[in-house]
């Protein structure tokens, strides 16, 4: 019994994976005839997806001009990408948003922050915390044996350099893990100060307007930008 | 003369670029910086003249009817920003004769070269009666239209006013509706001086455009606007500080009907008014998968930003085409704009084919209707198989090349080689351990920093506590001793009671130090007789190891112990 059992597991888990590595190809055939749309509908029905059919997801999204959704698919696509797959997204992001007219040249931090991002995809956020760690230990080990030598003051240095870019890494990814990001994806979203059409109008967000989810009441969300925080239907947001 | 000749050349060539770049402006402000057109009979103003990129050796000669009068020259400014010079000279200088009158132009020669400024006409007025009485400051706020339909532009205008040079404005009130979109930030404003009622004011201008999104009425409340006030200098230690006070004044409210647009069944566009609204391919002529932009135009008035770009209808299946950007361009045309939109649009089969009229629907405002646009049909030629054809010319291929690049830029490439299925990764440490982890080396420096301080504070009251407990400490080393029947023992006690009690170290305590201290205790010579016997008794003990039953020397420290106890 136990071995018929197992038999049928092994035969679902390869006809699954089978039937979505050919939707795969045939979605990829579509999108290269200019379908996008029964592209896009063959990706979604795949029951798993990585970071490429994110992409791809986001790309026919583009070209059917729901910009919110291609975003939302870019995004989506950052959360088990390898560097070069972040590279892309955020490229094709950039791409979305000057379409949208609401790109932000990003300042240097910005882009530093973004390149470090970009080059540790691949790791996941466990090494990144014991990379972070074990810098973080051999830092204060150093500082608290410091001797007046060269090459104390040298690995000091160098240590606390890898325990800024693991810091780094490690926010960004745990931000990418834990926080509830949304898309605006209506045009003129009214901000209310309380979860009911009653409450006031404290300002609005605009369409492709990335906003994070702080909290959600029936068929409202409490979301903030920066300092901006308010309530918005949640039909106007499409969550990443 | 090979070297030496090249070298003046390059020198000539170097004065002949200096001066080609060199510019000189002639500006008319207040005394605070901001650009006039008016002034009054006497009222001093400032001329500034800027020149760029030129080194000035000589004072610039300023031009002007006998109604100028300069008062003074002010020091010459040199500034380097990003590697441009800009030399600035400032004069004082009022007018004596009502009127128009020009101001300029500023001449500067160098080596032989002239080069003249702008003019700048500045009318002067009697000074009025009224001026004394006139407003510090006020807002206006205005609109072009009163009624208007939904989506139509409105311009706005908020004039602020004031009659002195001494008030700056600080904070505006931006026009913000969530029933109407606003176009327009503070940043851009225009500056000037208007005459009201007799009266001169300077003012400062912000622009908006309006486009209400729904109908009704449409309340423009009155808006805020802060500006700060200097105040006379005093005399006091701090009077170089200037000083400002901070008021606040509003503008007038405003209310615009907006009505519903005429019923219409088909989808429109826009809502405004267009001169032109054209389309056109570049090139004409192209290979087959070779790219060509084609690009609509939306000319005119309205909320272009909101203009969506629009699908290109009756494509033929030879064509295939890609929505690439969109951008808005200034106009030649007084406050309108132009709107373009590129496709870039690639030829699947060889032949001449047709790109259809597009036909677009909009209401027009200055009628009042709904008008219907066509673009003109656009036919272009695509060549059969590029491997077969002739080399194009090189700059053909150029343009071919970098429309190809920009294709490339546009078509978003989608991902076929990567894995398609998620990439389970190991899950991370819990957040709370990560903390406790990073915290770690901050807890070990704490906990070996407060044993510092602990330790640290012992040796500082050590003295302190053993003199407090010396009895105490006392009593119990004799009970220790007592019950191990160490005599002995007994000496060292009392000299570390006194050591301790008289926070002193043990070498210092001597017969004649604790006989001192017994007397300053107030102790009868009889009684320290006595204790000298006791203390001979315990030497003894000590050092002659002389048999005496330890209940007697016991009994005998316990008695003198508390004595001491009261004395010491």
């Amino acid at each position: 019994m136990k071995r018929i059992i197992i038999f049928f597991i092994l035969i679902s888990v390869v006809t699954t994976y089978a039937h979505n590595k050919e939707t795969f190809l045939r979605a990829n055939n579509l999108y290269h005839a200019g379908e996008y749309e029964q592209a896009l509908a063959s990706y979604e029905s795949m029951s798993a997806k990585g970071s490429a059919v994110w992409l791809n997801i986001g790309n026919c999204w583009y070209y059917l001009n729901k910009y919110a959704q291609a975003l939302v698919a870019y995004k989506r696509a950052l959360r088990d990408a390898n560097s070069i797959q972040c590279a892309t997204s955020l490229a094709y992001q950039k791409k979305v948003l000057q379409q949208i007219d609401r790109y932000v040249e990003p300042s240097m931090s910005q882009k530093m922050y973004a390149y470090i991002l970009c080059k540790t995809a691949g790791i996941s956020l466990f090494i990144m915390q014991l990379l972070f760690l074990l810098a973080w230990f051999i830092l204060w080990w150093l500082i608290m044996h410091i001797k007046r030598r060269l090459h104390y003051f040298i690995l000091i240095l160098l240590c606390a350099v890898l325990v800024l870019i693991s810091g780094v890494v490690v926010y960004g990814k745990y931000k990418m893990h834990m926080q509830r990001i949304a898309i605006v994806a209506q045009e003129e979203v009214s901000v209310l100060s309380g979860p009911d059409i009653r409450y006031h109008i404290r300002g609005s967000f605009a369409y492709g307007q990335e906003v994070e989810i702080e909290e959600q009441k029936n068929e409202w969300c409490k979301v903030r930008y920066y300092t901006r925080v308010g309530w918005v239907p949640v039909d106007a947001l499409l969550p990443v | 003369m090979g070297k030496n000749g090249g070298n003046i050349i390059i020198a000539l060539l170097l004065c002949m670029v200096q001066h080609a770049w060199a510019d000189i402006v002639l500006r008319a402000q207040t005394m605070r910086g901001q650009q006039i057109d008016a002034v009054s009979i006497g009222e001093p103003f400032v001329i500034e003249i800027s020149v760029q990129d030129m080194a000035v050796n000589t004072l610039p000669k300023l031009y002007a009817d006998s109604a100028l009068v300069i008062d003074r020259q002010e020091q010459r400014m040199h500034i380097t920003i990003n590697g441009q010079s800009t030399n600035r000279f400032r004069y004082i200088v009022h007018m004596n004769a009502i009127g128009k009158h020009t101001l300029g132009p500023a001449v500067i020669e160098d080596n032989g070269t002239t080069i003249n400024s702008n003019t700048v006409v500045i009318e002067v007025d009697e000074k009025s009666l009224e001026d004394t009485q006139k407003k510090e400051a006020f807002a206006r706020f205005e609109v072009d239209k009163e009624r208007v339909v939904v989506n139509e532009q409105i311009n706005c205008m908020l004039t602020f006013y004031y009659g002195h040079d001494t008030i700056e404005p600080k904070f505006v009130e931006e026009p913000r509706f969530n029933n109407a979109k606003v176009i327009g930030t503070v940043q851009d404003y225009t500056t000037g001086s208007e005459k009201i009622n007799g009266s001169r004011y300077y003012y400062i201008r912000w622009q908006w455009q309006l486009y209400p999104k729904v109908s009704g009425t449409l309340i423009i409340p009155a808006r805020r606007v802060e500006y700060d006030v200097e105040m006379p200098q005093g005399y006091g230690p701090f009077s170089f500080f200037r000083r400002a006070e901070r008021k606040r004044i509003y503008s007038n409210a405003l209310q615009i009907e907006v009505m519903p647009l005429p019923p219409h069944t088909e989808d429109i566009c826009a809502v405004g008014h267009f001169k032109h609204i054209y389309a056109e391919i570049n090139p004409t002529v192209a290979k087959e998968g070779e790219a060509m932009v084609l690009t609509l135009a939306f000319e005119g008035s309205g909320d272009l930003e909101a203009l969506a770009m629009p699908k290109l209808e009756g494509m033929p299946d030879a064509l295939r085409y890609y929505d690439s950007k969109n951008y808005i361009e200034a106009s030649n045309y007084d406050g309108m704009q132009i709107k373009k939109f590129e496709y870039v649009v690639q030829g699947r089969q060889a032949g001449i084919w047709e790109i259809p009229a597009q036909t677009y629907i909009y209401f027009d405002v200055q009628s009042g209707a709904y008008k219907t646009v066509h673009t003109t049909p656009l036919g272009i030629t695509i060549l059969a198989n590029p491997a077969q054809q002739v080399a194009p010319s090189p700059t053909i291929a150029l343009e071919q090349g970098q429309i190809e690049q920009e294709l490339i830029d546009d078509v978003l490439p989608i991902d076929t080689s990567d894995a398609w299925y998620p990439v389970h990764a190991r899950s991370p440490l819990p957040w709370w351990l990560f903390i406790m982890l990073i915290l770690l080396p901050w807890i070990y420096l704490s906990i070996v920093l407060i044993r510092v301080i602990i330790a640290r504070h012992y040796a500082q009251r050590a003295h302190i506590i053993r003199a407090h407990a010396a009895f105490k400490t006392a009593k119990d080393a004799l009970y220790k001793a007592q019950q191990a029947h160490n005599t002995a023992h007994v000496y060292e006690i009392v000299i570390q009671l006194f050591a301790d009690r008289c926070m002193v170290p043990q070498a210092q305590i001597t017969q004649n130090f604790i006989i001192q201290q017994l007397r300053k205790g107030g102790l009868s010579a009889h009684s320290i007789a006595q204790w000298d016997d006791f203390f001979a008794h315990i030497s003894m003990a000590k050092f002659d190891k002389i048999n005496r039953t330890q209940n007697t020397i016991f009994g005998d420290v316990y008695k003198w112990l508390i004595l001491l106890e009261e004395i010491i």
